[in-house]
């Protein structure tokens, strides 16, 4: 199969044209496909938002045209179908925050997945930070803190139902990236991407295996422990959070005792409360564990699952500890009982983002079959209660989020994509209609919701970018050092922390970042702010648009976004990148340059299972949006949806949102 | 003595079995109705009426004291001590009508477990069954076979020959009372389980063990394991049951003991009793 996503915009925008067109001469005799209604009442109108996270808009086009996706097909018919600009960089967190607050990251201030600490140059996920409580009784190595540790939300800007709240509209947002701890609000809200496990990460998983665990390597995303099974049983302890009750900080912790029967391929977990049987292959329920910090007073209640890979050797795999929906450690939801009533409705659910475990596909802890099966339990617990919101759902907006066709996507990339450096046709063969089946999952949701709301409800399915291969990485950190930009001593360690800042003009933090060293801002700024660095700026700027990939010949950057001058209209921020890099297709800063490191080469071929990508330019990764209404903007970008949504309730948007209502009004 | 604890397990087993048959909730309220009634006249009929009203006076001089001569420490301290010893005659006096009552409540409160700390395992779903073999049983642990009717076994036994145990996973696809058979070392052992029933009061047997008195008093009434057969138990891992009273759910216990006060709190006045 060909790059089906590779539609350039000028194509995407030609069918999408021949579409519209189609809908305007089929207009006269079968009504019209966009349908004009007589407004409802405010009170009484509805709205259903599906975001189907990373819905590319060429696989869409694609399937669709082979049949396979009729309800998106319907809702295309019914109203329009256009690319959706994404942010820039289209980043998950950084596009999610402009869908939610109408701004662009110069408003809401989340620029990419990792921000930098210009005082240490150390890199933090953007979203979110939690401060340890600062007072606190010390007993010894007892810490009792006097007050609960803070978890902040750095997205700035009021998200769209909140400001339907204030105009009584009620909306529930099931599961919603960048709003984690939830924005305060009186709607149902809770949130997904940006949510960590209990351990403080994105996902954190445990593999206990009989098999030495330095044949893993250095495993990211995950711990392998080793375990002696004598007469059939070992004792094993999965780790839980920091203990802030004790000065050592250490991980509280659960203890376990596996059971493995002499010849049957199954094994019993005994832990806490339960005694877990397994076949090999299977999966357990989700196990609800209290991880004590100081027994009796204080704890927090975490879930996990467990997978019995193998009996003979022992593989099991444990799933990153959730926080716990009925009894939450952090908040993850508004009102903060909605997480509970929502587990009680339709079960345990997956509480953290990125819950499509990619790190254990990637580190070869899951075969491609494994991580299908978990992803398919992921989105089988998103549509439960998106069925249970459905039921009850009467006015307002009900916003339902969905990962699998990003995630999914992010690792199958290369069965679809022949110039993958991981393609093969054996591999095309068995797992070529993995992402496809996800696709018809969604349009099975769509169906599902279509059905339930009626035909007067605003139905529209939304992405917050498209798809790309990501054949080829670039190591921007290598280049700036092979450019004179930055110098780097010799040693161990991330290459940021060996920098020789003094003689360092810039430095490259998150996927697409790019920072000057700024006097006044950095702690050992060598470039002064003004002037010279304008020029600096405009010079590095210059430099990596002429980059070319040395096996190809081809450019890898598509633009070099300049921040001073696209936010010059808005104070600068500390967080702010200076340049921001607009990958073309098939390229994608290396995931050493993301966190502050260096790889060993500028450009090199992506063997990881992680194949296909949207960190590139906006223009490379344009996302999808379907509508049963007209949408009158043919370029139509995230940043109108709120203010697209508010205008259905006749609610005028706050100043501060940059987007433009972009339906016909009917 | 194991003779009157059957007797004794016989007669709440039917008790509870007719106060449950209108369905669990309704046998719920009413058992703690009759406990409430059943403690209050205990109290009437056994209670030295006269040595309770002695210490509760005292429990309520000792209160006043204390709130009047609060300045004076050595006073304060004194009536604290009767009131301690208020407290404790108030407990002595209230062992007798306790005693009268005891030891049918735990016959009654064990029966009603079986009711409402267990529900059967819902169609579909799967619960684990244990064997524990006897020391003499050991060699038999990797011959040992699961069947049911109506009943999946869904795994291959797990084998633990440290503990002694073998283990299987199973599923009911249909509801109602099934039988599982056990072949160990050629002797056939059945065991019951049940699923399904929602709404219906069912009377579970989470394990079948070995005679023995404990087992005569609390046990569920399915006939104790065969002498000469190899297993020391056979247990079915039922899903816990909570009670809902209102929007929060409970244990039945506490259910059954604020149910038994409110029901105990009517009743005083009609009854005239002294607590």
């Amino acid at each position: 199969m060909s790059d089906t996503g590779g539609l350039s915009r000028r194509q995407f925008l030609r069918i999408a044209g021949l579409g519209a067109g189609a809908c305007a001469l089929g207009a006269a005799g079968l009504g019209g496909c966009s349908r004009s209604v007589p407004r409802a009442p405010v009170a009484s109108r509805k709205a259903l938002i599906l975001g189907f996270d990373g819905l590319d808009p060429g696989l869409v086009r694609t399937w669709m045209k082979a049949g396979h996706l009729p309800n998106l097909e319907k809702l295309a018919k019914m109203g329009s179908f256009r690319a959706l600009r994404s942010s820039m960089p289209p980043q998950s967190p950084v596009a999610w925050s402009n869908f939610i607050t109408g701004m662009d990251p110069g408003g809401h201030g989340i620029f990419d997945f990792i921000h930098r600490d210009p005082a240490s140059y150390g890199p933090y996920l953007s979203t979110s930070s939690t401060s340890a409580a600062r007072r606190i009784l010390r007993l010894g190595d007892l810490r009792l803190p006097l007050e609960a540790p803070e978890v902040t939300l750095h997205r700035k800007g009021p998200a769209f139902w909140n400001v339907l709240a204030e105009h009584g509209v009620p909306a529930t947002v099931y599961k919603i990236p960048s709003n984690f701890p939830p924005e305060p609000s009186r709607q149902r809200t809770i949130s997904d991407l940006g949510t960590p496990d209990l351990q403080g990460s994105y996902g954190h998983f445990s593999y206990f295996t009989e098999e030495p665990a330095d044949r893993y390597g250095d495993v990211s995303g995950g711990s392998v422990y080793h375990v002696n099974l004598s007469d059939g049983a070992a004792d094993a302890t999965l780790v839980g959070p920091e203990n802030a009750f004790r000065a050592s900080q250490e991980r509280a912790d659960v203890p376990f005792r596996i059971y493995v029967d002499r010849d049957n391929p199954v094994a019993r977990v005994d832990i806490q409360d339960y005694r877990v049987l397994l076949q090999e292959g299977e999966w357990s329920d989700w196990l609800r564990l209290r991880f004590n910090f100081v027994t009796g007073l204080a704890g927090a209640s975490g879930i996990c699952r467990m997978f019995l890979k193998s009996a003979h050797p022992l593989e099991l795999y444990i799933s990153p500890v959730n926080i716990d929906p009925a009894d939450p450690a952090m908040p993850i939801s508004t009102p903060d009982d909605y997480a509970a009533e929502l587990e009680n409705a339709v079960g345990t659910f997956y509480t953290q983002g990125m819950a499509e475990d990619t790190k254990a596909l990637s580190q070869g802890i899951f075969t491609d079959g494994e991580f299908i099966e978990q992803a398919r339990d992921v989105h089988r617990e998103r549509v439960r209660a998106f069925e249970f919101e459905l039921d009850r759902f009467q006015d307002g907006v009900l916003f339902a989020y969905f990962s699998g066709s990003d995630l999914v996507v992010h690792m199958f990339y290369r069965t679809i994509d022949p110039k993958s450096p991981l393609y093969s046709p054996e591999l095309a063969e068995k797992q070529g209609e993995a992402i496809l089946d996800v696709y018809r999952e969604l349009d099975r949701v769509l169906g599902t919701g279509m059905d339930a709301v009626g035909d007067d409800a605003l139905v529209m399915v939304m992405s917050d970018h498209g798809f790309s291969p990501y054949r080829r990485s670039f190591d921007l950190n290598r280049w700036l050092r092979e450019s004179g930009y930055l110098t780097v001593d010799a040693g161990e360690g991330p290459a940021l922390d060996r920098a020789d800042w003094a003689r360092s003009k810039a430095y490259a933090m998150g996927f697409n970042g790019l920072y000057v060293n700024e006097v006044g801002r950095e702690a050992e700024g060598s470039v002064p702010p003004g002037p010279a660095k304008e020029k600096l700026v405009e010079e590095i700027a210059a430099e990596l648009a002429e980059v070319r990939d040395p096996a190809t010949g081809e450019r890898i950057l598509r633009r070099v976004f300049n921040t001073e001058r696209q936010y010059a209209d808005r104070p600068p921020e500390e967080v702010t990148p200076d340049l921001v890099l607009g990958y073309e297709r098939g390229y994608r800063g290396s995931w050493e340059s993301a966190i502050g490191e260096m790889a060993s080469e500028i450009h090199a071929d992506n063997t990881d299972k992680w194949s296909g990508d949207h960190c590139m330019d906006t223009e490379a990764v344009y996302g999808s949006l379907l509508c049963n209404r007209e949408i009158r903007d043919e370029e139509p970008a995230l940043i109108d949806l709120a203010p697209t949504i508010l205008a259905h309730y006749d609610v005028t948007p706050p100043g501060n949102m940059r987007g433009e209502p972009i339906l016909h009004s009917t | 003595m194991s003779a009157i604890a059957y007797w004794l397990r016989t007669a709440a087993g039917w008790l509870v079995s007719a106060l449950m048959s209108p369905g669990p909730t309704a046998g719920l309220v009413v058992v703690s109705a009759l406990t409430g009634v059943a403690v209050m006249a205990a109290f009437k009929y056994t209670a030295d009426r006269r040595a309770l009203r002695r210490a509760k006076d005292a429990i309520q001089a000792a209160l006043l004291g204390i709130v009047l001569f609060r300045h004076d420490t050595r006073v304060m301290f004194a009536e604290e001590w009767r009131l301690v010893r208020g407290a404790l005659e108030y407990m002595v006096a209230g062992l007798r009508p306790l005693a009268a009552v005891i030891i049918p409540m735990v016959a009654i409160f064990a029966q009603l477990e079986l009711y409402c700390g267990w529900q059967p395992i819902p169609v579909g779903e799967s619960a684990l069954v244990t064997v524990q073999v006897t020391d003499d049983g050991l060699g038999d642990l990797f011959q040992a076979e699961l069947s049911g009717n109506a009943v999946e076994v869904e795994t291959p036994a797990l084998r633990i020959p440290a503990t002694g145990e073998v283990c299987w996973r199973i599923r009911a696809d249909q509801p109602g009372e099934h039988t599982l058979t056990l072949d160990l070392g050629g002797t056939r052992i059945e065991k019951s389980v049940v699923a399904g029933m929602e709404g219906r009061a069912v009377r579970l047997s989470p394990h079948r063990v070995r005679s023995g008195a404990a087992e005569m008093l609390f046990g569920s009434g399915e006939a104790p394991l065969p002498a000469d057969a190899n297993a020391q138990r056979i247990e079915v891992e039922y899903p816990h049951a909570l009670v809902a009273v209102g929007p929060i759910r409970m244990h039945w216990i506490w259910a059954t003991l604020i149910l038994a006060t409110i029901a105990a709190l009517i009743v005083k006045p009609i009854l005239r009793v002294e607590i």
